[in-house]
């Protein structure tokens, strides 16, 4: 098995989603901040995102056991791309291998994703939905 | 007195002959992983490439955990590779392509276990474009 670009690029966004889910006005609050956050998620599924504006606490477990990779652990950095871009820097760690990989969206188009239609009909779905894949992996610039 | 000195003499050699070190290809090893990985064959024969910490990760009855032993696959081609040795320890970095042209790095810590060099750390640096590339030996657990 391998692990693509398109994957990884993916579960960012989901976890992006999934705290956007457990807290819609801190998240925005967040990734629209202009400033850099972080998102992280450790060993026991626990992630965080957080700014200097406030931080959302939430599980990420079920997100990244769709990977399928057996990864331990996701460290993402945020910046400020200009405008309503944000660069992102991650690494996923495999305790003996590390996986890093960049990129850049656009939050609005990121925020207005998990707020419509099309988000909530991807989240009845269980996030199985092949459309709102694509669709998030083209946000993340894949 | 001149057969004593001869064979004085080739026993020097000899002994300096033994005595040399040959410095390991770290790219030729992993050029062969990743023939095993594209035979499939890396499984079977993993101990020959990877560490005994390395391979404490990996569990052969799960396929997630398989991806550990499949990394060197994502280089379909080699652009350049890197390297630097100490005595018992190695770092090789590969800069090249996954088979749909996007450029890829990967780092890797090598050490020296039972007189053979096996992989005990790797770094999979999915790149956006190929500025990404390092021209020097990048030892994977140095970066932040």
């Amino acid at each position: 098995m391998n692990v693509s670009r398109g994957e990884l690029k993916v579960t960012i966004a989901k976890l992006i989603e999934v705290a956007y889910s457990q807290d819609k006005g801190m998240t925005t609050k967040i990734v629209r901040s202009k400033g850099a956050f972080k998102l992280t998620l450790d060993e026991n599924g626990n992630a965080t995102l957080s700014a200097t504006v406030g931080k959302v606490t939430f599980s990420g477990a079920s997100t990244l056991e769709k990977i399928g990779a057996n990864i331990k652990s996701v460290n993402v950095s945020f910046s400020n791309g200009g405008g309503s871009i944000v660069n992102y820097h991650a690494t996923f760690d495999l305790k003996v291998a590390k996986i890093a990989i960049s990129g850049n969206f656009d939050v609005e188009k990121l925020v207005t994703s998990c707020s419509g239609l099309l988000c909530q009909a991807a989240r009845a779905m269980k996030g199985r939905h092949q459309a709102y894949e694509m669709e998030l992996q083209r946000i993340m610039g894949h | 007195m001149p057969k004593i000195i001869l064979v004085a003499l080739s026993l020097i050699i000899c002994s300096c002959a033994t005595n040399q070190t040959t410095v390991p290809d770290l790219q030729k090893y992993f050029v062969q992983l990743s023939g095993e990985v594209a035979s499939g064959d890396v499984v079977d024969r993993r101990e020959d490439y990877f560490s005994r910490v390395y391979l404490k990760e990996v569990n052969i009855d799960d396929e997630n955990s398989l991806f550990l032993l499949n990394i060197p696959s994502h280089v379909k081609k080699i652009e350049s590779y890197y390297q630097s040795l100490n005595k018992d320890t190695g770092c090789l970095t590969i800069n090249g392509y996954e088979s749909n042209g996007s450029p890829v790095s990967i780092y890797l810590e090598y050490i020296k276990e039972n007189s053979h060099w096996v992989v005990n750390y790797m770094y999979l640096n999915l790149l956006e474009d190929k500025s990404g590339f390092k021209g020097k030996a990048i030892c994977p657990k140095s970066i932040e």
